[in-house]
């Protein structure tokens, strides 16, 4: 990526950059979107997260051909053999052998009507080939065993910082891992 | 996912985050993110092309590398299949076609259930 293809946007925050896309159309605005939808239905609000400030940044300690790559998913992804998500502020993670094969994934999130493509081809949220590749050719160190999933529609903020993120946290810690890609939907 | 970000970061591992929804990332501040301006649910490439995908998963990569400070940096790929889709599955919500929000596991496949009730009952054996 080069910064011809990007193009100054605001900046929020003196601390923080954001590189808007130069090319046509514009993003489109979800969080209005959705809060007009969920009125619509009669659903409570959903909340997005907003942060008051920037975040820190951690330097990497070593290249990405030497670090090993974790993934968390929020595209409510499971094994077939596994029990999928309930859509009721599921907090619940699931451990995906990085080696599964693309055939045994599935999907189960509250935005159903956005995986129509992903449960016919997992590819497009969930990278696990595209990693498996990285890895083999040496763009990547090393894979963790398990990537991670959860199912991101959570209503509370409140679980997701004391039920969700703290079994996220041991099954990283678990991997002993340099990097991290999310991957939400 | 900004929230997750922020939270392994400021523990002392880098993250990045691979999103295409704009507003919800800049709301969020993410320390390292890279927006692809895709629909939802296409967050790492088009729909069967491998190449693309693997594409847009090393270009995101390479991000890693390529932030001294903490931001959002824009991917150089178009969507040329159409926003109608976007719209489409907006107005598929407005009716609210999708299943109720309760406590029942949605199983993408009626014999994931299967599977996994098996499996429930193999360790409950013991085996």
């Amino acid at each position: 990526m080069t910064s011809r293809d990007e193009q100054k946007g605001s900046i929020r925050d003196g601390d923080y950059m954001v590189l808007s896309p130069k090319a046509l159309p514009m993003p489109t605005a979800y969080i209005e979107q959705t809060r007009r939808q969920y009125d619509s239905l009669g659903y409570p609000p959903y909340q997005w997260f907003e942060a008051e400030d920037a975040p820190v940044l951690t330097k990497m300690s070593k290249p990405l051909s030497e670090s090993k790559l974790g993934l968390i998913s929020t595209a409510g992804t499971y094994v077939a053999g596994q029990q999928a998500y309930y859509y009721k502020d599921d907090a619940s993670i699931r451990e995906i052998p990085s080696n599964t094969d693309m055939s045994d994934l599935r999907f189960a999130h509250i935005m159903e009507n956005y995986l129509v493509e992903a449960w016919q081809d997992p590819g497009v949220v969930f990278p696990i080939e595209a990693l498996r590749k990285l890895d083999e050719d040496g763009t990547v160190g090393e894979l963790a065993e398990e990537f991670l999933a959860c199912m991101g529609g959570i209503y509370s903020q409140r679980r997701v910082n004391e039920e969700l993120i703290p079994q996220l946290e041991a099954a990283v810690d678990r991997q002993q891992l340099d990097l991290l890609l999310l991957v939400p939907l | 996912m900004s929230l997750i970000a922020r939270h392994f970061e400021g523990k002392g591992l880098p993250t990045l985050v691979l999103g295409s929804a704009f507003d919800i990332l800049v709301a969020g501040m993410p320390p390292r993110a890279m927006f692809l301006n895709y629909p939802l649910g296409f967050e790492t490439g088009r729909p069967f092309d491998k190449s693309h995908q693997f594409e847009v998963v090393q270009a995101a990569l390479a991000g890693f590398e390529d932030f001294e400070r903490p931001g959002i940096k824009s991917m150089p790929y178009e969507w040329l299949a159409g926003w109608e889709m976007t719209r489409e599955r907006a107005r598929l919500g407005d009716k609210d076609s999708r299943s109720p929000r309760d406590m029942t596991p949605r199983y993408q496949k009626e014999e994931d259930r299967r599977l996994f009730e098996e499996n429930l009952k193999g360790n409950n054996n013991g085996t």
